[in-house]
């Protein structure tokens, strides 16, 4: 296996952001690897995915209103109001369902060139974590639209929820704050979205992207 | 790979395509401590090697649209909620609303009819554009997407899904009509003379 530095450079020569970027990449890496068709890109996609999320996610906080007003038409405002609404909107909306799909393919990736094994197996683990994490926040972006569509559709999942022997109840209480799914527990649903688990997210990401640097991007170990 | 370089190559040896080496002895040569000066000058005008192109390429693109996506967030973000009005104020005195008429007081409409007087609030109830009452047609109208309602503020038809709010009206004192907008009133309220 023929293996190089592919980046051609002296570390010594560089310093802030550029000795910074070039500290992400690792130092050595398999040929064979680095070419497009084995990984597809898609769990830098996936990433990239992210920041749009991020992007579109903040501009959006800024008309989405939670509360006890009336969350679906904070929706329909900034659809049909605001400048440039719909295409914020439609970016965050398809943004969060390419991401999930590019995740699901990224795994199936994965498991085809069997970069899941040996030193990598935590990068895995990690990796199934932030799928789930993305797929609840898929599904509660879909809540905060609350018409009557994702109103049943929560209902539903979060009455689901309650049936979990012992723990149910008290689990809707914490993810709601209400004892039965209604208007009042979108505030809660919002800050799941928004806030709490995107933090999680990027702690898992921290980790995903320092260990695969580490062991060497797509791949097994090197 | 010697094409790739053809910046140095032309300055080294003279537009002499070096000879195919190594992948080793490649590196070295073109890894000197300024291979980062991609821009390197050959005769008149400037060279880019590839990676030089690509660079100021990339960055000049995603400058560009940074800015464009730039502009597109300040309109965005543009689109504030004007300076609210209040909420709570004087609508007029007893005799400014003869029985029958239907009158605007900033945001309500103040209507007397054979019960008394009521107030209904003066923002559509499907995305809040402001209203106005059509008197030939007897009935309310909204600009934004053609909803309409009854004088009684019952909905007659149009995207919206509710009747027009009915709020608090209060005399006090100096017989003055207080109309308190944030006070929802069942659309029975009336407010009578005595
Ligand atoms: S805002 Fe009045 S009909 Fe849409």
């Amino acid at each position: 296996m023929e293996v190089s530095n592919i980046f051609r450079f002296r570390k010594k020569d560089h310093s802030g952001i550029a000795a910074f970027l070039l500290h992400l990449h690792p130092p050595l890496i398999s040929r064979e690897r680095i070419r497009l068709t084995f990984t597809f890109c898609m769990g830098g996609l996936s990433f990239y995915f992210f920041l749009v999320l991020l992007v579109t996610g903040i501009l959006l906080m800024f008309y989405y209103r939670p509360g006890d007003g009336s969350p679906y038409l904070s929706v329909r405002e900034i659809s049909e109001l605001v400048p440039y609404g719909n295409l914020i909107r439609n970016l965050h909306y398809w943004g969060g369902q390419g991401m999930v799909i590019l995740i699901l393919f990224h795994m199936i990736r994965v498991v085809l060139t069997g970069s899941y094994q040996g030193a990598r197996q935590w990068i895995w683990v990690v990796g199934m974590v932030m799928l789930a994490l993305a797929v609840i926040m898929d599904f509660s972006g879909y809540l905060l639209r609350f018409d009557r569509e994702t109103f049943w559709a929560g209902f539903v999942a979060l009455g689901v929820v309650k049936e979990i022997p012992y723990l149910g109840e008290a689990l809707h209480r914490v993810l709601t704050g209400t004892s039965t799914y209604g208007q009042g527990s979108i505030q809660r649903i919002y800050l799941w979205h928004c806030v709490v688990l995107p933090i999680a997210v990027v702690c898992f990401m921290i980790y995903h992207f320092w260990k695969v640097s580490k062991l060497g991007w797509a791949g097994r170990a090197l | 790979m010697n094409r790739d370089y053809r910046c140095q190559t032309d300055r080294m040896s003279g537009g002499i395509p070096a000879p195919r080496e190594s992948l080793q002895q490649n590196i070295e040569r073109i890894t000197p401590q300024n291979s980062f000066n991609h821009a390197l000058p050959v005769g008149r005008g400037t060279c880019f090697d590839r990676r030089g192109f690509l660079r100021w390429g990339t960055l000049s693109v995603s400058l560009l649209s940074v800015l464009g996506f730039a502009r597109i967030i300040q309109a965005f973000l543009s689109a504030g909620r004007e300076e609210r009005e209040p909420t709570r104020f004087m609508a007029g005195l007893w005799d400014e609303f003869p029985r029958g008429s239907v009158v605007r007081k900033r945001s309500i409409f103040v209507v007397h009819d054979q019960n008394g007087i009521y107030a209904l609030k003066g923002s559509c109830p499907h995305l809040g554009c402001g209203f106005r009452w059509i008197q030939e047609k007897e009935y309310f109208e909204c600009p934004c997407h053609g909803s309409r309602f009854e004088r009684s503020g019952h909905l007659i038809s149009g995207p919206a899904g509710k009747p027009l709010q009915h709020v608090l009206l209060t005399k006090n004192m100096k017989n003055e009509i207080i109309a308190d907008v944030l006070k929802a009133v069942p659309d029975d309220f009336r407010l009578t003379q005595g």
